[in-house]
Parts: C-alpha cells; sequence; structure tokens
C-alpha cells in the first residue's frame, strides 16, 4: 500500500499547483487523477486566458486570491519555461446599451485596485486594433491581460513538482475516502488503497462527488460548457489583443484571443448542463460563438478553424470560492467553486491552502535543495538554421520531422515521453508538444505517433489510446 | 431473366437493362452508347474484379506488401481470397511482380507482389 | 549547413514529383533532385493499393504501388538524386531549406518544382457538432493505418462523402471483416467515380445515402454512434429526420486541400478556389523560377493526368534553369459559365506548342459542350455525352492560334440536360 502525508486528488491546474507549492517542504506528496494526464478537465479545455481581477465581484475571497495569483503570473512563467504573450484585452463597445454598462465596470475595476483598465475612444482602439468592427462606440482597454499556453502550465508545474518528489498516480480514479476515529485514514483508488494523512480534494468538475464521500458537501457542482474554435495559423485576418464582449450581468460573452502559438482561439459559450462526461459541441453553440465574434471582428475566416472543442468549467452552487478544513473527518481539505478563474488563481491559491493546512496542524519545515526552475522542450519549430544544426548534432532525431503541420521532430516527442510525468497518450503528446495540433489534425502524424508510443511505452500498438480509459486508436484484432 | 446494370465502362454511367435467356441471348436497353457491351453481358452470367489487399512481410523497411490478382477472379471469391491472405508473411527481399500465390482459389489468375521491398539493412 | 546545387529541385517524390523529374533530366537538366520525407518514393500512391492508375498513361490496369515503381525505377535509371527522410521547411529565395537527421541543408537550385501533393480535410474544416472521440478518421489517415501499418481502424464504419478514397476504403474494410453502414454524401449526386460506386458500395450491398450529412458524434472514449440526416436543397439539415446509426468509426472522405504551406513561404499567393498557386501552361507559378504541378496545383482525379502535367513542369523548370524560357504576352483564363476552375490560369501567347486546358464542371449533366473562347472567336470545342464534377474535362488550343489571340480565354460548359 503506498503511504503519503498528503494525497491531493485532481491533477488540475490548481491541485499541481498545490503539489509543487507542497514539495518545498519535508513531506511525502502524493498526486491522482482519473485521467491518463495532468492537466484535468476544465485546466486544459480553455482559453489560457490570464487575466486581471477587474471584473470580479469585489471583496471576495476569489478576487482577492486571483489579484495576488495575477502578480505572480510573469515569475512562474519565467521560472517554468511556460509561454506568455502580454497582449491586453480590448472590449469593444457594439450598442448604445453596453455603453450604459461602462461606467459601473470601470468603479468596479477600480475598487478591485486595477487602475489601468480603461475606456478609449473609437478612434484610439481602432488604431491599437484595426481589425475590429468600424462601428464600435469605443472600448475598454485591458494592458495586463494575457495569454498563457494553459496546458504547459499544468505540464511545466507538474514536471517540476515531480523533480522535487512528489509522486503522480494516473488512470488512478478515488472511489472512498475511509475515514476512523474522526481522521481521515486511507482512500480506496482504482489502483489500490493509499494511506494519508492529509488528504486535498482538487477534483474540480468532481468535487461534489469527492466531498460527499467524507460527508462535507454542502453544494453543488455541475458542468458549465464553453464552445470554442481554433484557428489556422495561416488565416488572413488575425487579432493583437484579447478581444472580449463588454461583460453583462449575465455573463462575460465570447472572446477572440491570439495564443502564444499563433492560432487564434475563438469562444466560449456558457451552457449549463447535467451530465459531467459531455464535451459534445452543438450546431447552435458554434452559431453562437461564431456570430458574437463576427459582431466585434467581421473579417474573422470561419473556413480556416482547425477544431473546436468543449471546456466544462466546474459551476459551483451556491458560488464563490470554498476551502473547507474538516473538523469531522480531520485532515480532509475540501476546495471547491474554483470556476474558469482558477487558471490564474491557482498560483496564489496553492500558497492559500498550503497556508491554511498549516493553521490546521501540517508541518512544513523547508527542505534544503528545492529546484525552482524547469526548462521547457526545445522547440525546433521555433530556432533558427545555425540553431537547428546544433540541435541535430547533439541529437539527430531533432532533424526528423515527425508533426509537419507544426514542424515537430522526434526528439520533442520523445522527451514529451520519457519526462517525468510523461505522455502516454496521443493527446497527452499533442499538448506538450502540438504534434497533431495543426491543419491536418494529426492526419499524418498520428499512425507515426503511435508507432512511437507503443515503443516508449513498451505496449501493442493496438493498446495505443488517444485519451481516456478505452479510447484507442486501432481495432486490431489481439490474437 | 432481366437485370439492372450501372456501366462503368465511360463517363456516361447508363442504367442498361439487360434481358437474356442463355448467353447468346442478351438484349440490352438503355445504354448510350456500344462501348459497355461487352461489359454488361460479363455482368450477367461471370462479374469478375481484380482483387488487390496487402500481406505481412518481415524483413522489409514496410510491414506491408501490396498483392493483387494478375486477371479478374470471379466476384463471389473476393472474400475467400481476402480469407486465404489472412495466415500469409512474405519474407524480404520480395521484388515487384513476384508470385505470392500461383493460381489463387483456382482462379486462374495468379496473385503477386506489387511493390520491390528489399531486405533491411540494419 | 550542408550546401547543395542542383539545376532542377523537387519538392515530393509522389507521382507529380517523379514524373516532373525524370522529364527535367530528359530535357536537358543535369543535376536534378528529388527531396522527399518518406523513407522512399512513391508518395500517396504507395497506400492506393487498389487497381485502376495508369490505363491513360501506360495502357494497362495498374495498382498505385505498380505505378509508382515506374517511375521510381525510371528515376533511378537516369541518375536523378533522391534524397530521403528529408522535410522541405522554407523557400528562401533560390535556395530550399530542408532538413534532416545529418542537419539543415541548403539547396540551391535555378528552378524549383512544387510537387508536395495534398492533405485531407478533416472533421474540423466541416465543423461537425458532436463529443471528440477517438474513431474519427480521414479515409485516407485510414488507408494508410491499414495498408501500410496493417492495422484495423474499427468495426462498424460510417463514410462521410461519396469521394474515391472513401468508397474504396469501404470496399477495403468490408473485405477485411468490418461492417460499413452507409456512405454519407451531402451533395445530390456522387463526389467520386461510377465505377468505384459500383464496385467498391453495389457489389457489397453497402448503402449510399446522397443528399445527407452527419449531423452529430457521440462516445466518450470511442465514436458509439453517429447521427445521419437528409439535407434541403440549401444542403441544411432536416434536424426532425435524423438518424441514429450506431458504429465506432466514422470515416471523412470530404475533400482534398493542396498542401502549400511551402508554397506560401516563397511570397506566392493562393487560388481561392483550387488552393494551389496560379500558373502557365509551363506549369510555371507567378514567382518564374517557381513551378508546380500536380495535386499541390489543383486536386487530381487521375495519375495519368498528374504525371501528363508534371511532365511539363519538369520540362520547362529545366528550360528556366538553362536560361531557356523567355516570357512572352501572359493571357488570362477565366471560368465562364459552368466551370469551377480552369488550369493553367493564364498562358504564356510565346509558346510553340498546343496548350491544354484542364478544368472541373459544377453539376454533372448529359450532351455537354465544353467551349474555350477568346474575344468571340471560339478557340476550342468538344461535345460529351457526360460530364461529372468528379472528372477532370480537357480542351486543348492549337499553338497557332496563341499568337492572335483577343484578350482573355473562357472555358465554358453548357448542358444539354443537367443532372441532379
Amino acid at each position: 500500500m503506498i503511504k503519503t502525508d498528503v494525497l491531493i486528488i485532481g491533477a488540475g491546474a490548481v491541485g499541481v499547483a498545490l503539489a509543487r507549492e507542497l514539495s518545498k517542504y519535508k513531506i511525502k506528496v502524493t498526486v491522482c487523477d482519473k485521467n491518463d494526464d495532468v492537466g484535468g478537465d476544465a485546466s486544459k479545455s480553455n482559453s489560457g486566458l490570464t487575466s486581471t481581477s477587474a471584473t470580479m465581484p469585489v471583496g471576495t475571497l476569489e478576487c482577492k486570491i486571483r489579484t495576488i495569483s495575477h502578480s505572480m503570473v510573469d515569475n512562474i512563467c519565467r521560472d517554468l519555461d511556460i509561454p506568455i504573450i502580454h497582449c491586453g484585452s480590448i472590449a469593444p463597445v457594439l450598442y448604445p446599451e453596453q455603453m450604459e454598462n461602462v461606467p459601473g465596470l470601470l468603479a468596479r475595476a477600480f475598487q478591485n485596485g486595477v487602475y489601468d483598465y480603461e475606456f478609449l475612444p473609437k478612434e484610439d482602439i481602432l488604431e491599437m486594433e484595426p481589425t475590429l468592427n468600424p462601428n464600435i462606440l469605443g472600448g475598454i482597454y485591458s494592458p495586463r491581460d494575457s495569454q498563457i499556453n494553459q496546458f504547459l502550465v499544468v505540464v511545466a508545474e507538474a514536471e517540476n513538482a515531480a523533480e522535487n518528489g512528489v509522486e503522480f498516480l494516473l488512470d488512478c480514479k478515488v472511489e472512498d475516502i475511509c475515514v476512523s476515529n474522526g481522521r481521515v485514514e486511507k482512500v480506496v483508488t482504482s489502483k489500490g488503497e493509499i494511506e494519508a494523512k492529509w488528504v486535498v480534494n482538487c477534483a474540480g468538475l468532481h468535487c461534489d462527488d469527492i466531498a460527499k464521500m467524507v460527508d462535507e458537501c454542502d453544494f453543488t457542482v455541475h458542468p458549465r460548457k464553453g464552445e470554442f474554435f481554433v484557428f489556422s495559423h495561416n488565416t488572413p485576418v488575425k487579432v493583437s489583443h484579447i478581444i472580449s464582449s463588454v461583460p453583462s450581468a449575465k455573463t462575460r460573452g465570447v472572446l477572440v484571443i491570439p495564443t502564444v502559438d499563433n492560432n487564434m482561439i475563438v469562444g466560449p459559450t456558457a451552457d449549463d448542463v447535467e451530465d459531467k462526461t459531455d464535451r459534445m459541441t452543438t450546431r447552435e453553440g458554434l452559431e453562437s460563438v461564431r456570430t458574437q465574434a463576427l459582431a466585434m471582428v467581421p473579417g474573422l475566416r470561419f473556413e480556416d478553424t482547425i477544431a473546436q472543442f468543449v471546456g466544462a468549467r466546474p459551476a459551483r452552487e451556491p458560488e464563490g470560492y470554498n476551502i473547507v478544513v474538516s473538523k469531522k473527518a480531520l485532515g480532509y481539505v475540501g476546495i471547491s467553486g474554483v470556476r474558469s478563474t482558477g487558471l490564474t488563481a491557482s498560483f496564489a491559491l496553492a500558497k492559500y491552502i498550503a497556508h491554511e493546512m498549516q493553521e490546521a496542524g501540517l508541518i512544513l519545515e523547508r527542505k534544503v535543495g528545492w529546484i525552482r526552475k524547469r526548462r521547457g522542450i526545445v522547440r525546433f519549430a521555433d530556432k533558427n538554421d545555425a540553431e537547428r544544426d546544433a540541435l541535430i548534432a547533439a541529437d539527430p532525431l531533432y532533424g526528423k520531422i515527425i508533426c509537419r503541420c507544426e514542424q515537430v521532430t522526434e526528439s520533442e516527442i520523445l522527451q514529451a515521453i520519457r519526462r517525468p510525468v510523461g505522455a502516454k497518450t496521443l493527446d497527452a503528446v499533442k499538448r506538450r508538444v502540438r504534434a497533431g495540433m495543426g491543419r491536418c489534425q494529426g492526419g499524418f502524424c498520428s499512425p507515426l505517433i503511435i508507432e512511437i508510443l507503443a515503443r516508449e511505452l513498451g505496449i501493442p500498438e493496438e493498446e495505443v489510446r488517444k485519451r481516456g480509459a478505452k479510447a484507442f486508436m486501432l481495432a486490431d484484432d489481439n490474437d | 431473366m432481366k437485370k439492372t446494370i450501372i456501366c462503368t465502362v465511360c463517363p456516361n454511367g447508363c442504367e442498361v437493362v439487360a434481358e437474356y435467356t442463355s448467353k447468346d441471348d442478351v438484349k440490352l436497353s438503355g445504354n448510350r452508347c456500344k462501348r459497355g457491351i461487352e461489359y454488361c453481358i460479363n455482368e450477367c452470367f461471370d462479374p469478375k474484379r481484380t482483387f488487390t489487399s496487402s500481406v505481412a512481410i518481415k524483413g522489409a523497411a514496410r510491414r506491408r506488401m501490396p498483392v493483387r490478382t494478375t486477371a479478374p477472379i470471379p466476384k463471389a471469391q473476393l472474400f475467400a481470397c481476402a480469407e486465404t491472405l489472412r495466415g500469409v508473411t512474405l519474407e524480404a527481399p520480395v521484388a515487384c511482380g513476384q508470385v505470392v500465390i500461383p493460381n489463387v482459389l483456382g482462379s486462374g489468375a495468379d496473385l503477386v507482389a506489387c511493390m520491390s521491398l528489399d531486405k533491411k539493412e540494419d | 549547413m550542408k550546401e547543395l546545387l542542383y539545376d532542377v529541385a523537387i519538392v515530393g517524390a509522389g507521382p507529380a514529383g517523379l514524373a516532373a523529374a525524370i522529364s527535367a533530366k530528359q530535357n536537358g537538366a543535369e543535376r536534378v533532385l528529388l527531396v522527399e520525407r518518406d523513407i522512399r518514393a512513391g508518395g500517396i500512391l504507395q497506400q492506393c493499393i487498389h487497381a485502376g492508375f495508369g490505363l491513360q498513361y501506360f495502357g494497362e490496369e495498374l495498382t498505385g504501388p505498380e505505378y509508382a515503381e515506374r517511375f521510381a525505377d525510371k528515376v533511378k535509371a537516369e541518375g536523378i538524386d533522391l534524397l530521403t527522410e528529408t522535410t522541405a521547411l522554407e523557400i528562401r529565395e533560390k535556395v530550399l531549406v530542408c532538413v534532416n537527421t545529418s542537419g539543415v541543408v541548403h539547396i540551391h537550385f535555378g528552378a524549383l518544382i512544387l510537387a508536395m501533393g495534398c492533405r485531407e480535410r478533416t472533421r474540423a474544416n466541416l465543423v461537425i457538432p458532436g463529443s471528440r472521440p477517438s474513431g474519427v478518421y480521414t479515409a485516407g489517415t485510414a488507408q494508410k493505418l491499414i495498408n501500410i501499418y496493417g492495422h484495423k481502424v474499427g468495426k462498424e464504419v460510417v463514410i462521410l462523402g461519396s469521394g474515391d478514397i472513401g468508397m474504396i476504403m469501404a470496399r477495403r474494410l468490408t473485405l477485411e471483416g468490418a461492417k460499413v453502414k452507409a456512405v454519407v454524401e451531402l451533395m445530390p449526386f456522387l463526389a467520386g467515380l461510377q465505377r468505384n460506386k459500383v464496385q467498391c458500395l453495389d457489389d457489397f450491398g453497402i448503402p449510399l445515402l446522397l443528399s445527407h450529412t452527419v449531423v452529430n458524434i457521440t462516445g466518450v472514449d470511442r465514436v458509439e454512434s453517429v447521427t445521419v440526416a437528409p439535407v434541403d436543397e440549401n444542403k441544411r439539415p432536416i434536424l426532425d429526420k435524423a438518424e441514429v446509426i450506431p458504429c465506432d468509426t466514422l470515416l471523412l472522405s470530404v475533400g482534398l486541400i493542396p498542401e502549400n504551406e511551402l508554397t506560401l513561404t516563397s511570397g506566392l499567393s493562393l487560388s481561392g478556389i483550387t488552393k494551389g498557386a496560379s500558373v502557365n501552361q509551363f506549369m510555371q507559378t507567378e514567382v518564374p523560377y517557381i513551378f508546380a504541378c500536380g495535386n499541390v496545383l489543383h486536386v487530381n482525379d487521375l495519375v495519368d493526368n498528374v504525371s501528363r502535367e508534371s511532365e511539363q513542369a519538369g520540362k520547362y523548370a529545366a528550360k528556366y534553369a538553362a536560361g531557356a524560357l523567355a516570357a512572352g504576352e501572359s493571357i488570362k483564363v477565366e471560368a465562364g459559365e459552368g466551370i469551377r476552375y480552369v488550369c493553367p490560369q493564364s498562358i504564356d501567347a510565346s509558346a510553340d506548342e498546343d496548350v491544354n486546358l484542364f478544368f472541373r464542371t459544377i453539376v454533372p449533366g448529359r450532351d455537354t459542350t465544353l467551349i474555350a473562347t477568346a474575344g468571340g472567336e471560339v478557340l476550342a470545342r468538344k461535345k460529351l455525352t457526360a460530364t461529372t464534377p468528379g472528372a477532370m474535362e480537357k480542351l486543348t488550343i492549337s499553338k497557332d492560334k496563341l499568337a492572335t489571340l483577343g484578350g482573355a480565354v473562357t472555358v465554358s460548359a453548357t448542358h444539354g440536360e443537367v443532372l441532379a
């Protein structure tokens, strides 16, 4: 049986950030997740937006933590080699009714300490972002909103945490938490029992299911589905700022987002659904994204879309970040209510949770020699001829292109598989090094990557999965 | 007997109706040209197809060797032909045109390799 | 950096590249190089193991690998260099930048021929709603997994698109023991050749649903079903007539797109219709030292046409590299009534050779008159008993008419009877 000091359930943004934070101390930390890869559900399927707290509800824990966390993002990106673009955001005002919301938004931003959230006249906005609808009435400019590679945030933190001694158990579903004498004792998983002194529920969309296991669930969680389009690099009209709808009381609306990888992301919708496994894009949803985006950026060429996907944000009722240090089941810590703001908020939230646990008796004694930095996988595509020659001289597989669309080499794919918390599925490879992320969507490279994965993992090719439990790529007879 | 055939000999793609009592007594209607007459008669009595597939090969840079029959074989034998190949594994080198199975299923046609695959050098 | 020098460099050793290379060599280019990312020459033909190739070019019916091997053997015999497992990355003026496991390779050329072929349209290009499970393949990827790797891709299959690859895969999957439940086509007519419908679908009793499309995909891990609905005359699905088909695999045979990302690095722009570069009858692009041929230029129906067109590219690239191709007056070629596009898009009027115009009609029809005119004068005319958008048509303008062309050339088609 595995024994650990802290078991974190859920390898999404919050769980992995907490694991990295706790890896600084002389305790054993284990992370388990039902998925085959880190990145959770909501944490990997979003637009990678990291923004200020301008539009947050004033005075909430969420607002406080996110404000602090946003100021930590640049250092995290530097330490962990995570791509980020500081593109700023613009919310174009399209109709007179939207104009009526502007003073309230500016006032709230001021209250939240976001002093550089400003309304600019139409002419200035159009000069900054000529792709916008020329009939706008003006726009709100927020210079510190950025976009990060959301996959790499979690992967980088996980790799760094693993290097600092955290153990990751993937394809490992929590089935029950055993409490005895008012303390958590062990966790029953699909991979056996884990004895843990502390159990931290960072299960996001599924945090209510976990909370019920220790009778600490006075809330519900359902998925709020968001549908997105991803655009090809080669589309003619591209935005240089994050373009967001003017927030209304109901929704943040659709955004058009430039990304670190030069693929625009357009979305999301916000539909409350019941089924936690529902990742279906819909005709109506995609059409509504299209219409809203075109109203802001009329030149967008939707025929250049290379993918559509669904993100499921956990929607808690009642709303709001909630951190429970259980009195009924000592050692249980429940995190809930972390929604789409979680990617930005996770860095400070990890600190906050660690502090709460320390207050409740967890002894945090700092290790010597904690490794702060992690280097990313060097991308062939980003390099010039001389740098490429040097890479190939050191590793000839840097000269073997596997994904032609994104120019990803075999060396990069092997690193993605061989690193700590390495990729075991096609989607996991894709998230780490972009192989299969391009215009042909893996049509060319997936047979090659199946071959590489099988070889590296020591499994037959028909056992290679796209992702998840039974998402096998092939249907060979097992004889 | 009456049979409707879509003629594939030219782009017209005529829907040809064949009425017949024997091979020597076939009446065709609906054909807009004469090029497909022989094809349509064959479709009534003895439809044949060229069979193509691939078989396993060892010791080459590829895992599969494409194969074909040297002549069309009766349509009814296509599945049996596919079944015959399942247990076959070739050993490189194999040259294009090399016979893999002579007179496959007694059809009179040989099954031949369609690619030259050398022995892989390690 | 390795620096290499060639008269004619060709990107891609598929059918287009192979034919172009042989022709360049035979027309006087001494140093000819083929750059290929695969381990051997042949391109997509290696996985097209079915028969039906070469009837026009060789006068006999060959499989794809056999067709390719004839050209590859000739390339070897002609002493043409073939650089395999090498990827072309960028065109930098008159240098082709490539990479392989030995490092970055700069290929300096007199003329460059683009012969990269095409890629398949994906599910995302069509924006098919639903979940994103495993088991959704483009037909060509499935073909590669089956024919090159010896895998099976699924047991119960629905195929969207009645293109030739889709239909050929329907037969291949059936013979390999899978159940193909339907081939679904958005248009009211077949996208591929009639012959393939008969031999690949009808022979095996596979239903073809014309004027239908896939409107949903379900399955969390692997495909569990697809929903198929008829479409109205505006191609909008009629959702209350939708039907759920349980299956574990969806194959897409919904069109090909010329693979022109390398082309764009040279500064060339692409035609909105063909998605390829624009060329004159020498297969010369608007950048005079760059030529293009085969499916990278426009998606062809028959490889035989690709070979012919590529020989033209090879010949004139060799002439250009030798400094023997002077530019004459350029006359535009336009698609008129009933025509989707014409290739070449312009004619160099100084040529001393008949000009072949290749084009596709928009809808299928019977008793079709094809006509090329310029300034009111009829340059070429042909009457066909039937035409279909699935097949490439051709008109030839005689060389003695070139010097006196009175303005742009327009190709048009009028059907005696429009089908579907």
